[in-house]
């Protein structure tokens, strides 16, 4: 019974996870072979299965060529890691504010701040981008980056983190000679380490993936993160084929496989946190 | 009044939050302003030499404008099907992965990974595999012995492809958030459920459906909410097409704000569309706390 | 742990302050001259510009130098003119640009592109042929230079009539011969009943009877539909903008032009369309299509498929009894952003001059075939090479252009009467395979409402 329990279990679980994982064995699969090996295979099972004669770096060659995706992939790179590091930083000290310090009005700001957190941001982008447009602001890195800095879900993620911080070692790095800053900086960044890693996963995630703002705010190719990118090569029907549009999903796709395999654990504790708190 | 606080923690704490407000202020709630004064004018982004202030002009077109009435029940429909959809596949994979046996991690991971590609990508790959001439699904249809499909091509059937696609690349997320929840539920509860003789259906139904139920409030919200601000699925699939069947509310802002700069009118749609999410989460909030009652 | 974190924390600052200043420094392109064109990087015209002004620069090593950026024109928010717009609105826009010759007057109107007649060269202009200056001119002053002038015809696959039996293959009129869009759906319909039954190997990959190009408007390129599809409404008599440029009301609702849209809805009827918006890519050029309504560049990307044997045909009018001029014609030209100093100046000229003089006209015929938009240029189109299939093609287009070429519509609101045509009319009845006459009049007033909506901005004043 128990046997028979647990094939059908791997048996439904596998052909689930077939419908999930097609795509993108495909997907990458396609990427190394040239249009009309894929287009022929399309219809058998080798189009998820790899056979070795087939598979070329053709189109990533030709790809590389046509547009510089690396270059995007590092803009994005480093965009990201601009917000995770700002963002951290600037988040964090408020949400241990909002935890550890009293002071007139924290009532209010906290108020201020779960008010903030029911606002649909991408539903104010027009607003928003309005605003950067006066600031002069459009088309320069800062007016993209830091308007995204700020994130009241993680204030408030931190705040509920920090509560339950024991002061007692705080006092005690008081009583040894540090400031607010240095205790924070040196006794409750170091031990929550966790809290600030999947807060930054997320973080990272968020910017890497993000679409609508830099369509908005950049316009220069130079400039570009590489999801506005790949809407450009795709929209580029001449010389693109389908060989080299998986081959750029490919490419982009990496580093966030990378970043999966490393930090499972923490992308998925990310989520559950932001989920239920 | 301020005696009972220390100047020197009042200081630490101002500057501590001195940056996040700041920012929090300027772009969040300065925008927020400007969108509700700039939605009594029918500001042009080239012409604001001219921009007037013209009343409620803009508030009152909202309501005759068919293609804004278009764009709503576009969104509408989406969410409608989309919400249900995306947490019943959720929750079902939850049931099925929620077991301790050699391998299920692995099932996790592959029904959570979808949610960590870029809704560019999925885009971009999704209408390669539906592409109507050559696409993989129209092929695997025609070897099951089906006929091909036009999918993003229809305007009949080009919402529901983009309601599928957007359930299956999202459910793996809430998928972990319903696996935490099942977590939480006692095991003793099952144990005392067996021992009154009670089956797998109706354990599921006294005891896991009521266990799971906050987060399945907070689910509804949240997926409700985001299913609402859908855009960059129709932006790179559709454009909105064909003949507007997938354009969004938000795509709508876009194309009629941003792209035409038509500032003054898609002003007042923000402040309606956002007024109007913030209700609706509010009330969803409502519905389920007097179900609880 | 600690000293990782402070590390990452100087990283932070350095990199703020590093996207501060790259991004701050808005004139750091002082030195050089913008160039933006609506062509991409790797197809030959972009390849065109890119060695053009490659030249310049070697020519003038002393001078600032020139760069040249080509944008892929589709693509939702990524598209040229998206670009174009955006950097327009946050004050970033490139010296140098191209535009759509009917686009010219909106972006006069906006007050963003300068006037360069004044400042030309003795005589250059009059080297224009006079349809490009026209198009060119906004209020009597010359704001744009064309490079190119176009023609549209169209083409059919000469190995797919070939395998038709005698009757169908007797309704194709001679490459010197008028014909009507009846007569083409009439041929399009019996091409297609037969492809339904053949076996023959010539229709072994055909998929559609009629190339459109729509797909080009589902993918944000909507001027392919207007520029392709307004001669329908020419030919039977009518417009989609009045002479004044802002009035739709009665010209594109009118009954000449239902009549003209309801026929062109006939490429969609029924069970077997001959025509569809989703077309494969490059229809009629990989042998999928038997007939294609062409613009003049397929003909120099024919290189790339050298098994087509292309014949062509004129473009078709609505009315038999329509005299006047209806064909497509026109293209992008170079303007010149209206914020240039004084000292910048006359090197921007220079520069606009370079890129669409003779010798540059020459060229672009020569590498994108593009039609000369210079008349001393002219006699570079040989239609004595050894290719009858090139020969035929360019004697008709050369032919369009001399006798039968239209200019579109003058208006300031003109990019969005056209992007609205072609979406809300063009592409809708195509989606929908709109048939009958009242449906397409209600979208002919949905438009209508909408375009009235938006021009109400323009008579303000």
């Amino acid at each position: 019974m128990k046997i028979i329990n647990r094939t059908i279990f791997y048996v439904a679980a596998s052909l689930i996870a077939l419908q999930f994982l097609v795509p993108m064995v495909w997907m990458i699969l396609s990427s190394f072979k040239i249009d009309s090996v894929i287009y022929r295979d399309i219809s058998t099972i080798y189009a998820v299965v790899p056979r070795f004669e087939d598979l070329t770096l053709k189109s990533y060659r030709e790809l590389l060529s046509m547009y510089n995706v690396f270059r995007n992939v590092l803009n994005s790179l480093i965009y990201a890691s601009v917000t995770v590091l700002a963002g951290l930083t600037i988040n964090s000290l408020a949400g241990y504010a909002l935890a550890r310090f009293h002071f007139p009005f924290k009532n209010a700001i906290l108020l201020f701040i779960i008010a903030l957190m029911i606002v649909p941001i991408e539903a104010i982008i027009l607003p928003l981008y309005l605003v950067v447009h006066e600031l002069g602001m459009i088309n320069t890195l800062a007016g993209y980056l830091i308007p995204f800095f700020v994130n009241v879900m993680n204030i408030f993620l931190f705040r509920q983190h920090f509560l339950s911080f024991p002061g007692e070692l705080i006092e005690a790095a008081k009583v040894d000679g540090l400031t607010e800053f240095g205790s924070y900086w040196r006794i409750v960044v170091p031990s929550s380490v966790p809290m600030f890693v999947t807060v930054g996963i997320l973080t990272f995630l968020g910017s890497w993936n993000d679409f609508l703002w830099p369509v908005m705010a950049i316009t220069k190719s130079d400039l570009m993160p590489v999801q506005v990118a790949l809407n450009a090569i795709f929209s580029d029907t001449y010389k693109i084929f389908t060989s080299h549009m998986m081959a750029a999903l490919t490419i982009v796709t990496l580093p966030i496989i990378v970043l999966y395999a490393v930090f499972q654990r923490y992308i998925i504790e990310g989520a559950i946190r932001a989920g239920i708190k | 009044m301020f005696k009972q606080y220390k100047w020197s923690e009042v200081v630490t704490a101002y500057a501590f939050l001195a940056l996040a407000l700041l920012l929090a202020v300027l772009f969040i709630v300065v925008p927020i302003g400007k969108a509700i004064n700039y939605s009594f004018t029918d500001y042009y982004l080239l012409k604001p030499q001219e921009r007037e202030f013209i009343g409620v002009d803009n508030y009152r077109r909202i309501f005759t404008d068919e293609l804004f009435r278009q764009t709503f029940f576009n969104t509408v429909k989406f969410v409608v099907c989309v919400v249900p959809l995306q947490l019943s596949m959720a929750l079902g994979l939850a049931l099925i992965v929620n077991r301790k046996v050699r391998g299920v991690g692995f099932f996790r991971t592959a029904y959570f990974s979808p949610a960590v590609l870029s809704l560019v990508v999925i885009s971009i790959l999704w209408t390669t595999l539906l592409n109507p001439n050559n696409g993989l699904i129209n092929e695997i249809l025609m070897a099951l012995g089906l006929s091909p499909q036009p999918f993003l091509t229809s305007p009949s059937q080009a919402m529901y492809t983009i309601v599928v696609i957007s359930a299956w690349s999202g459910c793996g997320y809430q998928m972990m958030i319903f696996l935490a929840g099942l977590s939480n539920i006692e095991t003793s509860q099952y144990e005392a459920a067996e021992l009154d003789g009670c089956g797998p259906l109706r354990k599921f139904w006294y005891i896991t459906l009521p266990g799971l139920k906050p987060i399945t409030m907070f689910l509804v919200i949240t997926t409700t909410i985001q299913a609402f601000k859908l855009i960059v699925q129709p932006m790179v699939m559709t454009g909105g097409g064909p003949d507007y069947s997938t354009m969004t509310i938000l795509q709508y802002i876009y194309e009629y704000g941003y792209r035409h700069r038509n500032i003054g009118y898609v002003s007042a749609i923000t402040v309606v569309f956002t007024i109007f999410l913030i209700v609706v989460s509010v009330l969803i909030k409502k519905l389920f706390r007097e179900e609880k009652a | 742990m600690k000293k990782h974190l402070a590390v990452l924390l100087a990283a932070l600052v350095v990199l703020t302050l590093l996207a501060g200043c790259s991004g701050g420094g808005k004139n750091d392109k002082k030195d050089t001259i913008v160039v933006w064109t609506q062509a991409s990087a790797d197809t030959p015209e972009g390849k065109m510009f890119a060695d053009r002004v490659a030249k310049y620069n070697e020519l003038h090593p002393d001078k600032p130098q020139v760069v040249i950026e080509n944008i892929t024109r589709a693509g939702a928010g990524s598209g040229y003119i998206d670009k174009l717009n955006a950097a327009i609105t946050a004050g970033d826009m490139p010296d140098i640009f191209t535009l759509d010759g009917p686009d010219v007057a909106a972006y006069v109107e906006a007050g963003v592109i300068g006037e360069v007649g004044p400042y030309l060269s003795e005589g250059f202009a009059d080297g224009f042929t006079a349809s490009i200056l026209q198009q060119g001119t906004v209020n009597g002053k010359l704001y744009a230079l064309g490079y190119t002038d176009s023609a549209v015809v169209i083409m059919y696959n000469e190995d797919m009539i070939n395998a038709l039996p005698e009757e169908i293959k007797a309704k194709i009129p001679g490459p010197d011969e008028d014909w009507t869009w009846d007569q083409l759906l009439e041929l399009a319909r019996d091409i297609d009943n037969y492809a339904a039954t053949s076996n023959d190997p010539a229709f072994e990959k055909y998929a559609v009877a009629v190339s459109t190009l729509l797909t080009d408007v589902a993918s944000g390129v909507y001027e392919t539909g207007t520029y392709y599809f307004t001669p329908l409404v020419w030919s039977n008599g009518s417009n989609i903008v009045a002479d004044d440029g802002l009035t739709v009301d009665g010209v594109l609702n009118s009954p000449e032009t239902v009549e003209a849209m309801t026929k062109y809805a006939q490429l969609f009827a029924g069970d077997r369309p001959l025509a569809s918006a989703s077309e494969p890519e490059k229809a009629f050029h990989s042998g999928q299509a038997a007939l294609s309504v062409t613009g003049f560049w397929y003909v120099n990307e024919f290189n790339n498929y050298p098994d087509l044997k292309y014949r062509t045909l004129r473009y078709p009018k609505m009315n038999a009894q329509y005299d006047g001029l209806y064909t497509p014609s026109g293209s992008w030209a170079f303007v010149r952003s209206a914020n240039i100093s004084e000292d910048r100046l006359p090197q921007v000229i220079e520069v606009m001059e370079w890129l669409t003089n003779d010798e540059a006209s020459r060229e672009y015929y020569q590498k994108n075939g593009s039609i000369p938009a210079r008349i001393n240029a002219i006699d570079v189109i040989d239609t004595n090479t050894d290719n009858p299939y090139f020969n035929e093609a360019w004697k008709v287009m050369q032919f369009q252009v001399q006798n039968r070429n239209k200019a579109r519509p003058v208006s300031v609101g003109y990019p969005y009467l056209s992007e609205t045509f072609a979406k809300d009319v063009l592409l809708r009845i195509a989606q929908n395979r709109a048939t009958d006459e009242a449906t397409i009049k209600s979208y002919l007033d949905d438009a209508v409402k909408k375009i009235d909506r938006e021009f109400a901005k323009y008579k303000k004043g």
